[in-house]
């Protein structure tokens, strides 16, 4: 060291260290300080609304089947469906806000001032659950107020879908549970792959599993459908019944959607953590 | 203080970095230069714990960059001006950062004022020219007020004021007794700039010295003569027992200096016309000293190729 020189700041020892809550916060801005990602939480409130009146308006027509017929799971279903359309743009909101920093290197920004990655990552994590979740919650009762408006239009007598009836309360509530799920696992993927498109593919990918598993022999499928993300959101929400394929209890799903997220967080972490950024 | 002890890194089979060891000073602006490929933003990004080291050892104030107590009040970097989200405003994108850090966000406006943004503080990124997000970038790497500053092809974009800004920004910060660091392809931009360099070549240390020992190293005594008695001239040169070259209509001497020539052709009677000793620019010695370190070569007329990589890398 030079002689006769003031070496600026205090030494080391007497430095604060940022905490986890100044990266919890630091997080928590980024998102929200994102024009784009502000206009996609409004568009999906927006899609939960006209998805759920479009629905609502169509389901008898598509499905075939009078609302009269309906179970009440299916009436509160339907009257839901906006929460799907919410979903899958709170997912783009999750991938964006991951990948748009790998591909502008501003990645590198965040990790000078936070040089430990998996606390970068679950920090990320954290914010994007707990902040898809509350979009959630409004989404998911916007998207029932409006499905239930319609719906008793067109049931005029004994309308069921009060919050009262059996199995409506653990319906909605277990509706609110996809969008923060696919927001993570979104965003876990968007770490490990660092662009949007493949992210949002493959969170359609993992969407549309249910579908897919169908080209599998019969008793594989069996063995498969209840490990797959959309029955096991079906089996927490209780839509699914004992008939259909991936059926199994609302405790099992939630097992399933706790290790879909974990095994996404953790390859993610692992990924972080040993490539250079 | 920076330390790199010999520092390896590969990417597959490309040898960026070879057994590099060097060390900058507090107090000092030191130049990081060499051409373009020679390894200094792999070592910039080492020293800033981004890339990983294949081994060997970078370590700021006595710490490697992931065992920093404070990242951003001990080490301030500039290495991508364009590494921001764009469509955030200069504030926001300083607030993170200062909220990352666990930084007074007072400091935003501070270091706004500082690089001259305030008035554009609200303003989206999308619309800076390079300039002002280079200047943003000096922003972000003073917002902890650090003790080292490291910062890689620092004035690229700069108007000729930004430029004047900047180099007088430096110098202050080593004046209070920050160790700067910064890297340059231009020896030009050292010279003008830093109290010493360390100049690497694909992936080695080429030197390590003062700016003023750097240049007297690589400048050799040449000097330019006219003198309507070139014979005369010439043979009394070489019984000095300097080598000699015709140029058009001057003499080029090399190995005695100019006062030695002068003294010589007062003494035999030889008129001349000129007699200039020729200082190599800074520039050429730099070229000299890494032409055999360069991963690409511009041609006699210059390279279009080349200089497109070099913009590609600024």
């Amino acid at each position: 060291m030079s002689t006769g020189v003031r070496v600026p700041g205090p030494s080391a020892a007497t430095l604060p260290r940022p905490t986890y809550a100044d990266l919890v916060r630091s997080e928590w801005f980024k998102l929200r300080s994102l024009p784009l990602i502000r206009r996609l939480v409004l568009t999906a409130l927006l899609l939960a609304v006209i998805g759920s009146a479009g629905f609502a308006l169509t389901a008898e027509r598509t499905t075939g089947t009078s609302f009269d017929l309906m179970s009440v799971e299916d009436q509160v279903s339907v009257s839901l469906l906006g929460t799907d359309l919410a979903s899958i743009t709170l997912s783009i909101v999750a991938a964006l806000f991951i990948s748009s920093e790998f591909s502008t290197s501003m990645i590198h920004l965040t990790l000078r001032a936070t040089p430990r990655r998996v606390r970068v990552l679950s920090a990320k994590l954290l914010v994007l659950l707990s902040s898809t979740a509350v979009v959630s919650v409004i989404a998911t009762l916007l998207s029932y107020a409006v499905g239930r408006a319609i719906l008793a239009t067109r049931i005029p007598a004994g309308f069921t879908l009060a919050l009262e009836e059996p199995g409506t309360v653990r319906t909605i509530l277990g509706t609110m549970v996809m969008p923060p799920f696919y927001a993570v696992v979104a965003a876990g993927v968007a770490t490990i792959v660092r662009r949007s498109g493949f992210a949002f593919a493959a969170v359609f990918v993992m969407m549309s599993l249910g579908a897919i598993s169908n080209i599998l022999p019969g008793d594989l499928r069996a063995r498969v459908a209840p490990m797959l993300p959309s029955s096991a959101l079906h089996n927490v929400s209780g839509v699914s019944v004992p008939a259909e394929q991936g059926y199994a209890s609302g405790m099992s799903g939630v097992v399933v959607l706790l290790t879909w997220m974990a095994m996404t967080s953790a390859l993610a972490a692992w990924d972080f953590h040993r490539r250079d950024a | 203080m920076i330390r790199v002890e010999h520092l390896t890194k590969r990417y597959g089979e490309n040898l960026a970095l070879d057994d590099l060891s060097f060390e900058a000073e507090p107090g000092m602006v030191t130049g990081f230069l060499g051409p373009n490929g020679a390894g200094k933003s792999t070592t910039l990004r080492i020293l800033t714990g981004i890339d990983r080291p294949t081994s060997g050892r970078a370590t700021v104030t006595g710490r490697t960059y992931a065992h920093l107590t404070s990242p951003l009040r001990q080490v301030g970097a500039l290495l991508d001006a364009h590494a921001v989200q764009l469509s955030r405003t200069a504030e926001d994108h300083l607030t993170w950062l200062a909220l990352a850090g666990g930084l007074d966000r007072r400091r935003v406006s501070v270091v706004l004022e500082q690089v001259g943004l305030s008035e554009v503080a609200d303003r989206r990124i999308r619309g800076f020219s390079l300039g002002m997000k280079q200047r943003l970038g000096v922003a972000a790497a003073l917002l902890g007020d650090p003790e080292v500053v490291l910062l890689d092809e620092p004035v690229n974009g700069l108007d000729a004021d930004g430029i004047h800004w900047v180099r007088s920004l430096f110098r202050r910060l080593a004046g209070e007794g920050r160790t700067v660091f910064l890297s340059s392809h231009l020896m030009s931009e050292i010279e003008l700039t830093a109290d010493s360099a360390v100049v690497i070549g694909q992936g080695r240390l080429i030197r390590q010295s003062t700016v003023v020992d750097l240049r007297n190293a690589m400048t050799s005594q040449q000097v330019r003569m006219r003198s309507p008695d070139l014979t005369d001239l010439v043979s009394g040169l070489e019984r000095l027992g300097a080598s000699v070259r015709l140029e058009h209509d001057s003499v080029v001497s090399e190995g005695v200096d100019a006062s030695a020539i002068g003294e010589m052709a007062f003494h035999r009677g030889i008129v001349l016309y000129e007699l200039s000793p020729i200082r190599p620019s800074l520039e050429e010695a730099f070229i000299a000293l890494t032409k055999d370190f360069s991963s690409h070569r511009s041609g006699p007329l210059g390279d279009p190729c080349s200089r497109d990589d070099r913009e590609d890398e600024a």
